[in-house]
């Protein structure tokens, strides 16, 4: 199909033009856009081709389905009957035998229940925020994708070596992430760390008040900064770059920034256990060690941190290394 | 299979909401065998468990049942059914704790797609038949499953269901925009995925 016969929105509307997902209007849209109706046809019956598979995915019925529906209808809500046992009701005061029987289940409900269901929600916790890390890393696809293959996150500063050397104004901020919540790349949802208690969903931002995030509450994910630097595609990276990372990456004890309070060895969103890492093929893996090495480097943040606090040595030395920003 | 809208039959199913409202159970009766069955193949697809589709679309007929009172009859009916069914779905993947987590196995030389234009513009006709039926549903299963909650669903209702693009965006309760974009990203991803598989089955099969 040649170029010229179509316009940008046309292409990318075949796609509903092929599904019957249009008016009118916008399919006649399409449709004028094409000077040949056979170059309209040979789209959509490639866009059929490839669509045709799908039609695989069938879930065999249930049997009864709608008699099933239609007793639970009929059967109108369940009610639960109050007891009415005249025993019960003769005293509204528990015995000593009760009361003791009540403190060893209490007991045995802390002691045993509690750690796990505490396991539980911890590793809930962890994988809700590993989905939400790979749903980031989806919609940064999608923003690469419409925009010429330029990484969301674009801070604005010459090198990743000097810019914490730079003006506090000059490093780049959480708020090039809003470009994610702004574009509908995503629901913005994903922002949150589901690790971090008290936290809440980005809202989607107005351009007129385009603004960092309003509320400490709102941070979440740390992207790799340095991919944004120039318009880096995919296959440029190594697959085990990461792209972002929780909000607190890793600092070990040899190379580490020196901040106020004591130092972290490692996210503290996840009870200090570890962290999770977004890779550029879009794989999420929890790190429980307190430093990483993916490609032979490690994750740093420099949050917070001016010239003369900075101790450390963490400037690049090779195009592996990785900063992530708040 | 796919259900499209069935424009020939006007505003039945809203008429037999309005009988079901004036008191005739058996209109509800009618809406329950009309869409029982497509109901089930959305949550199924959607939620990947046939099991849990199951109560999800009992819940659902539910649900309608007790709040077709308050339904605007100046909208749609089925639109209004899937927004329910839907809102479910995702409650059950949340309560169960989001799907198992499994990574996406990308191509990352395939950087320069943008688009399942472009995509087709490379890839060229789609893989023949040169794999056996099941290994091919068992592919597309897969990878359908794989795919992230907000653009499966999206590929579920395009694709199965045909909802226009505004009908989806309003189940969805999300922009319009939003919704193509989705969809386009879905079905890039999924004949993405469809080629790969072909080609390596194909080729440990040679």
């Amino acid at each position: 199909m040649s170029g010229d016969s179509k316009n940008n929105q046309a292409r990318l509307d075949v796609l509903g033009y092929q599904l019957g997902l249009m008016d009118g209007d916008e399919r006649s849209a399409i449709e004028s856009s094409f000077t040949n109706p056979n170059e309209l046809d040979a789209q959509c019956r490639a866009v059929a081709a490839w669509l045709a598979p799908l039609a695989a995915d069938e879930f065999e019925l249930p049997a009864n389905l709608a008699a099933r529906i239609e007793a639970r209808i009929a059967a109108g809500p369940s009610t639960l009957k109050l007891p009415t046992d005249e025993a019960t009701a003769k005293s509204p005061f528990l015995s000593g035998r009760d009361l003791l029987a009540l403190a060893a289940a209490i007991t045995l409900f802390v002691g045993v229940f509690l750690p796990s269901y505490r396991q539980a929600r911890n590793r809930s916790m962890q994988s809700a925020c590993a989905n939400n890390l790979r749903d980031l890393g989806w919609a940064t696809d999608l923003y690469r994708s419409a925009n010429s293959d330029v990484l969301p996150f674009a801070g604005g500063v010459s090198s990743p070596a000097v810019w914490y050397r730079r003006p506090q104004q000059s490093a780049p901020t959480s708020r090039d992430l809003f470009r994610l919540v702004d574009g509908n790349y995503g629901p913005s949802e994903i922002f949150v760390d589901s690790a971090s208690r008290g936290d809440y969903p980005m809202r989607q931002p107005s351009p007129e008040t385009l603004d960092d995030f309003p509320d400490p509450r709102n941070s979440s994910y740390g992207f790799n900064r340095r991919l944004s630097l120039r318009p880096w595609v995919i296959y440029e990276l190594s697959t085990r770059t990461p792209l972002a990372a929780d909000m607190t990456p890793l600092v070990d004890a040899n190379r580490h920034l020196r901040q106020t309070g004591p130092m972290m060895v490692n996210s503290p969103v996840h009870g200090g256990r570890g962290q999770n890492i977004l890779y550029a093929d879009y794989s999420v893996r929890f790190h429980p060690l307190p430093t990483l090495k993916p490609g032979e480097d490690d994750i740093y943040r420099l949050h917070d941190v001016s010239d003369s606090q900075y101790t450390g040595y963490e400037s690049p030395r090779s195009m592996t290394d990785t900063f992530m920003t708040p | 299979m796919n259900y499209g809208a069935d424009a020939s039959e006007g505003r039945a199913d809203e008429r037999l909401l309005a009988q079901f409202l004036d008191g005739d159970e058996q209109a509800f009766t009618q809406l329950v065998h009309r869409y029982g069955h497509e109901l089930f193949q959305f949550v199924a697809r959607f939620v990947r468990d046939a099991a849990a589709a199951d109560d999800i679309v009992q819940d659902t007929f539910i649900q309608v049942h007790n709040s077709a009172q308050g339904f605007d009859m100046s909208r749609r009916f089925r639109p209004w059914m899937f927004t329910i069914a839907a809102n479910k779905a995702r409650d059950y993947l949340r309560t169960r704790g989001r799907r198992k987590e499994v990574a996406f196995a990308f191509d990352n030389n395939d950087g320069d797609q943008t688009n399942f234009q472009d995509f087709l513009a490379d890839a060229g006709p789609a893989p023949e038949d040169e794999v056996e039926a099941e290994e091919r549903r068992d592919a597309v299963r897969k990878i359908v499953a794989r795919l992230p909650d907000h653009l499966r669903e999206v590929l579920v209702l395009a694709y199965f269901h045909r909802f226009p693009y505004k009908e989806m965006a309003d189940i969805l309760e999300i922009p319009l925009g939003t919704v193509k974009s989705r969809l386009h990203a879905a079905v890039t991803k999924f004949a993405e995925a469809y080629k790969r598989e072909m080609v390596e089955k194909t080729e440990s099969g040679a």
